[in-house]
C-alpha cells in the first residue's frame, strides 16, 4: 500500500519533469498534481531544508544520470551538457518536490534533455524542403551518427569487456538502448522505466526483446572471436 | 534472437523477474522443452553478467561533479540567505539570532563563507556582504549552462533594446571589443530583491558580469574579494549604480572599470 502511494507521487514528478524538462513537442502524460507557481530553469528559492533533500535526494544520483546521458548520446561532453542542464531544471523544479524517488526524477530528466537535444541535431541533419517536418517527428529511430566509423569488427578486438559492451550498445538505436540501460544497469522495474519513457509495458518488453537479441547475439559472437585469437 | 517469437516478451518478464507465480512456471515449462528459447535466456543472463561487470557503468567526471557542486552551493547560499531575513531588518532584535544566522551560511557555502565574515561587524556591512554574495552566485549561476546570456549577441545596439521591455530603467550597454573585452550578451538577474540588468564581457576565457541598476547606495570600499578567485568592484555613475564580477587578475577588471567609466555618459 506505501508502495502504491510512493509510486503515485513519483508518477505525479515523474509527468511534471517531463511537462516542464522537455520542447513543447512533447506533450505531458496526464495533468500533474502539482502546480509549482512560476517554474523557472533557474535555481528556485529553495529553503535550506531543501537544498539539504536535494542532495540527498538528487544530487546523489549523478553518477547514473551521467551514465544514462553518455551511452545516450554517446560523446562524453554532450552527456555532460545534458547531466548539467538537467540539473539545472530539477534544482529549479525542486521546490514542488513532494517526494518519490530521485534517481528515477533525474533520470526521466535526463532522458528528456537527451530527446531535445537529438531532435535539434535531426532538425540540423534534415534538409527542410526535402521532406516535411512531422515527417521528420515522426523518425523514432533517428539517431545522431555514431563516431565510431572505422570497421566495427576489428575495432571491438581491441577493446576491453567495458568497452566492447558499450561499443555494442552505441549500435542500437536510443529507443533500444535506454531501455536497455534502465533495465540491465539501473535496474528500474517495468513499471518504472514506462513511465520514464511514456510506453505502455508491453512496448517495454518487446524493446527489451529486441535489445537483448541484438546484444545477446552479438556478444556471444564477440566472446567466440576472443577465444579463437587467445586460446 | 533466437527463440520462438511467440514467447519473448513472457521470456523478458521470466528474466526479470516480473511475472507472477502461475506465469512463470508456464514459461518455465516452455523453456524445458525449447532449445532455442532456452538458449535464449541463456545468453540473456549472460549478457546481464557482463552489463554488470566492471567498468561498464561509468561514473561521472570531476569537471561534470564540481559543476553540480557548485550549482548546488549557490542555492545553498542562496537559501541560507532567504531563511534569515530577521537578522538584516532587524539587526538589534537580539546578537544571538545574528549569529545563528550567520552560522547557518556560513556552513552552507563554503565557497562564500568569507564574505560572511565580513557580515557580523555592522549592519551596513553585512547587507553590503549579502549583496557581494548575491553578486557572486549570480556570475557563478550564470556560467552554468545556457544561463550565461538570455540575448547572444557581440552587438551593443542588440543588448540595449532587448533590455528595453524588460526593466524599468536603461541600463547603458558599452562596447569594449576593441579593448579586448567583447560582449557576448545580456541577460536579466535577481539581485538584493529586484531585477537587475547583467551585461556579459570576456577576457580570453574569463567571463565578466557587470550587473547595473538604478540608484547609488553606499556600498563600502569600491573592491571586495569575497574568497574563491573572484573580484568585484563597484562603482556609480549617471544615476546607476555598477557591479562587475570575475575571476579575471584584479588589474584586467580594474581596467575594465576604468574603460567603462570614461564611455559612460555621467
Amino acid at each position: 500500500m506505501a508502495k502504491s502511494s510512493s509510486r503515485a507521487s513519483l508518477r505525479d514528478d515523474a509527468a511534471w519533469a517531463a511537462t516542464e524538462a522537455c520542447s513543447p513537442a512533447e506533450e505531458r502524460l496526464e495533468t500533474p498534481v502539482l502546480t509549482p507557481a512560476a517554474p523557472t530553469a533557474r535555481p528556485g528559492p529553495l529553503s535550506p531544508d531543501q537544498t539539504r533533500r536535494f542532495r540527498e535526494v538528487v544530487l546523489v544520483h549523478a553518477d547514473a544520470a551521467y551514465n544514462l546521458a553518455l551511452r545516450l548520446s554517446r560523446r562524453p561532453e554532450v552527456a555532460e551538457d545534458i547531466v548539467n542542464d538537467a540539473y539545472v531544471r530539477a534544482l529549479g523544479a525542486f521546490s514542488a518536490y513532494r517526494g518519490g524517488d530521485g534517481r528515477s526524477w533525474i533520470l526521466t530528466i535526463v532522458r528528456n534533455r537527451f530527446y531535445d537535444w537529438l531532435r535539434e541535431q535531426r532538425l540540423k541533419a534534415t534538409v527542410p524542403l526535402s521532406r516535411p517536418a512531422n515527417d521528420a517527428d515522426d523518425d523514432e529511430d533517428w539517431d545522431f551518427p555514431d563516431t565510431e566509423q572505422d570497421d566495427p569488427e576489428e575495432a571491438l578486438a581491441k577493446k576491453s569487456q567495458a568497452g566492447a559492451l558499450h561499443a555494442l550498445i552505441d549500435r542500437l538505436p536510443p529507443r533500444l538502448r535506454e531501455v536497455i540501460i534502465l533495465r540491465e544497469m539501473e535496474e528500474l522495474s517495468y513499471r518504472e522505466i514506462a513511465a520514464m519513457t511514456e510506453s505502455p509495458i508491453g512496448s517495454v518488453m518487446s524493446r527489451l526483446a529486441r535489445a537483448r537479441g541484438a546484444l545477446a547475439e552479438a556478444w556471444r559472437a564477440h566472446e567466440a572471436k576472443l577465444a579463437e585469437v587467445r586460446p | 534472437m533466437s527463440g520462438c517469437p511467440d514467447w519473448q516478451e513472457r521470456l523478458q518478464g521470466l528474466i526479470d523477474g516480473e511475472l507472477d507465480a502461475a506465469h512463470a512456471t508456464e514459461v518455465e515449462a516452455h523453456l524445458a522443452g525449447c532449445a532455442a528459447c532456452s538458449e535464449a535466456y541463456a545468453d540473456a543472463m549472460n549478457l546481464r553478467m557482463a552489463l554488470r561487470g566492471a567498468g561498464v557503468g561509468v561514473v561521472a567526471p570531476e569537471t561534470l561533479t564540481s559543476r553540480l557542486e557548485a550549482m548546488v552551493r549557490a542555492a545553498e547560499a542562496t537559501a541560507a540567505r532567504a531563511a534569515a531575513p530577521t537578522a538584516v531588518v532587524r539587526p538589534f532584535s537580539g546578537g544571538r539570532r545574528r549569529e545563528r544566522a550567520f552560522w547557518g551560511f556560513g556552513g552552507a557555502g563554503l565557497a562564500l563563507a568569507a564574505c560572511a565574515v565580513l557580515a557580523v561587524a555592522v549592519v551596513p556591512e553585512m547587507q553590503t556582504a549579502q549583496l557581494e554574495q548575491d553578486l557572486v552566485a549570480g556570475h557563478v549561476r550564470s556560467q552554468l549552462v545556457g544561463h550565461l546570456t538570455d540575448v547572444v549577441t557581440s552587438d551593443q545596439h542588440v543588448v540595449k533594446p532587448w533590455f528595453g521591455g524588460k526593466l524599468d530603467f536603461s541600463p547603458p550597454v558599452v562596447d569594449l571589443t576593441d579593448q579586448g573585452f567583447p560582449i557576448v550578451g545580456g541577460r536579466l538577474d535577481y539581485i538584493d530583491k529586484r531585477t537587475v540588468a547583467a551585461i556579459v564581457y570576456r577576457r580570453g576565457r574569463h567571463v565578466i558580469n557587470l550587473f547595473i541598476w538604478p540608484g547609488h547606495g553606499d556600498l563600502g570600499p569600491a573592491e571586495a574579494k569575497p574568497g574563491d578567485g573572484y573580484t568585484l568592484l563597484h562603482w556609480t555613475r549617471g544615476g546607476m549604480t555598477f557591479w562587475a564580477v570575475s575571476d579575471v587578475a584584479e588589474k584586467d577588471l580594474q581596467a575594465f572599470r576604468q574603460l567603462l567609466q570614461a564611455r559612460t555618459p555621467a
